[in-house]
C-alpha cells in the first residue's frame, strides 16, 4: 500500500533562502506524525508546503501515491490544515471562520464528530474572534482544519496556549481520529506527546533531517521519557551549536 | 448572515426612499444630486470591505469571484429593491441613479477585495485610491476606453490574486 505521504529531497525557501533542504520522510496512512525542532528550524516552513501553502523549491513530494511537489493548489486541497490562529478575522464568528473553510455548520458539526465537544466548541461559534481569548482562537483554528473533512490533516502545533484540560481532551480525541483512520501531521514542541501519542516522527535541525523517530524509537522513549528527553535535547543542542 | 443582509439591504432602500419622498418637489437637477448623495452614502454602509476577511478567505482557498460575491451581497440586494420600488415610485430618472451608484460602488469594492488579495492594508488603500482615480481621469478624457483600460486592470489584478490562493507566508 502506497504511503499516504513520501517526501524526497523536498527543499522550502523562504524570502530566497532554503529553510528546508533534502528532507526526506515517509508517513504511512492511519497514523500521528510528529515533526520537532528547535525554533525556526522549519517546522512550520516545511509542513505549510505538504499543505499547499507554500511552494516547494526542490525534491519529490508524493500524496497517496500521486507527485504534486509542482502542484501546489492539488497538495492543498489534498490537507485540511489548521490556519494560524493570529490570522482569523476579528470580525468573523467563530460559525463563519468554519463555515467559510468547510461549508453550513451543519456538516462541519457532523464532520468533526468527537472533536466538537473536546474543543469546547459550542459556545464559541457565536463568539466574535476579537473577543476571543488566544486558547479559544487555537480551538477554532484546529477545528478549521477538521471542516472540510479531509482524511489527511496537518497541525501546527495544536496544543499551543490550551489549558491542561483542553490539551487532554484534545490528544485522547486526535488519537481516536487516527484509530479511526485519519492521518495526521503535527509540529510539537512537546516531547512527552511526541513520545506518548505519535506512531513516528521527525526531528529536523538547521532544516535538515537530525534525525528520524520510528516506531520502535517511541516506544522506548514511552518506557524511559527522561533518557528520551535527555537525548532529544542534546540532539537538538548539538545541532544549533554547529 | 445572508438574511442579514438582506434586511440591511431593504432597510437602507427604505431609509433612502423616506428621505427622497420631500425631494421629489425639487428640480431635476437638485432631485438627481440629492439621489446621488444619498445612494452614495447608504451603498458606503453596506460596502464595507476587511482585510483581514479577504486575506482569511484567500488563504482558505476562495478565489476572487467567490469572495466579491460575499462583500458586494449586500449592495446587490439594495439594488435590486431599491432600483425596482423607486422606478415605479419616483420614476426611471431617480432608479437610473440609483443603478449608476451601486454599479460604481460595486466596481470599487471589487477593486479594493482584489487588491487586499495582493497587498496589505495599508499600501493597498494607496493602489486604490490611485487606481480609481486613473479610472475617474480616464472616463473623463477618454470615456470610450474606459471598459478597456478597466478590464484590463482588472484581469490583471484577478490573474495576480489567483496565484495568491491558499498561500500562507
Amino acid at each position: 500500500m502506497n504511503p499516504a505521504v513520501d517526501l524526497a529531497g523536498a527543499a522550502v525557501e523562504r524570502s530566497g533562502q532554503h529553510v528546508v533542504q533534502d528532507v526526506d520522510l515517509t508517513i504511512s496512512r492511519e497514523s500521528w506524525f510528529g515533526l520537532i525542532s528547535a525554533n525556526g528550524s522549519g517546522k512550520t516552513s516545511l509542513l505549510r508546503a505538504l499543505a499547499g501553502r507554500l511552494p516547494f523549491a526542490g525534491g519529490s513530494c508524493r500524496v497517496d501515491g500521486e507527485e504534486l511537489a509542482g502542484d501546489r493548489v492539488g497538495r492543498a486541497l489534498r490537507f485540511g490544515f489548521s490556519p494560524p490562529a493570529d490570522k482569523l478575522p476579528d470580525a468573523l464568528s467563530g460559525c463563519d471562520v468554519l463555515e467559510l473553510v468547510g461549508g453550513s455548520i451543519d456538516d462541519v458539526r457532523s464532520r468533526l464528530g468527537k472533536l466538537h465537544e473536546a474543543l469546547g466548541l459550542a459556545p464559541l461559534l457565536d463568539r466574535w474572534i476579537g473577543d476571543c481569548s488566544a486558547g479559544m482562537r487555537q480551538r477554532i483554528a484546529v477545528a478549521a482544519a477538521f471542516a472540510g473533512g479531509h482524511p489527511l490533516v496537518i497541525l501546527d502545533e495544536p496544543f499551543n496556549w490550551l489549558d491542561p484540560v483542553a490539551i487532554f481532551d484534545l490528544r485522547e480525541a486526535l488519537r481516536d481520529m487516527v484509530a479511526g483512520g485519519l492521518t495526521l501531521i503535527t509540529a510539537l514542541h512537546d516531547l512527552g506527546t511526541l513520545a506518548s501519542a505519535c506512531d513516528a516522527g521527525l526531528m529536523l535541525a538547521d532544516g535538515k533531517v537530525a534525525l528520524a523517530l520510528d516506531e520502535d524509537i517511541l516506544r522506548a522513549a514511552v518506557q524511559s521519557p527522561q533518557a528520551f528527553e535527555r537525548q532529544t535535547i542534546d540532539r537538538l543542542r548539538s545541532r544549533s551549536a554547529t | 448572515m445572508v438574511r442579514s443582509g438582506l434586511n440591511r439591504s431593504v432597510a437602507a432602500a427604505t431609509v433612502l426612499l423616506l428621505a427622497l419622498l420631500p425631494a421629489r418637489t425639487l428640480g431635476t437637477n437638485a432631485l438627481m444630486a440629492v439621489v446621488g448623495i444619498g445612494t452614495v452614502l447608504l451603498a458606503l454602509i453596506l460596502t464595507s470591505v476587511d482585510d483581514a476577511i479577504v486575506r482569511f478567505m484567500t488563504i482558505a482557498g476562495h478565489g476572487s469571484r467567490h469572495i466579491i460575491a460575499r462583500h458586494i451581497r449586500g449592495l446587490a440586494s439594495f439594488l435590486a429593491v431599491a432600483v425596482s420600488a423607486y422606478w415605479v415610485m419616483l420614476g426611471p430618472i431617480v432608479a437610473g441613479i440609483v443603478a449608476a451608484v451601486c454599479a460604481a460602488m460595486m466596481l470599487l469594492v471589487s477593486l479594493r477585495v482584489l487588491v487586499y488579495r495582493l497587498h496589505a492594508k495599508r499600501f493597498a488603500d494607496l493602489l486604490v485610491s490611485i487606481l480609481a482615480g486613473l479610472l475617474m481621469l480616464v472616463a473623463y478624457s477618454m470615456p470610450v476606453v474606459l471598459p478597456v483600460i478597466a478590464l484590463a486592470m482588472f484581469w490583471q489584478l484577478q490573474r495576480r490574486g489567483r496565484a495568491k490562493t491558499w498561500l500562507l507566508t
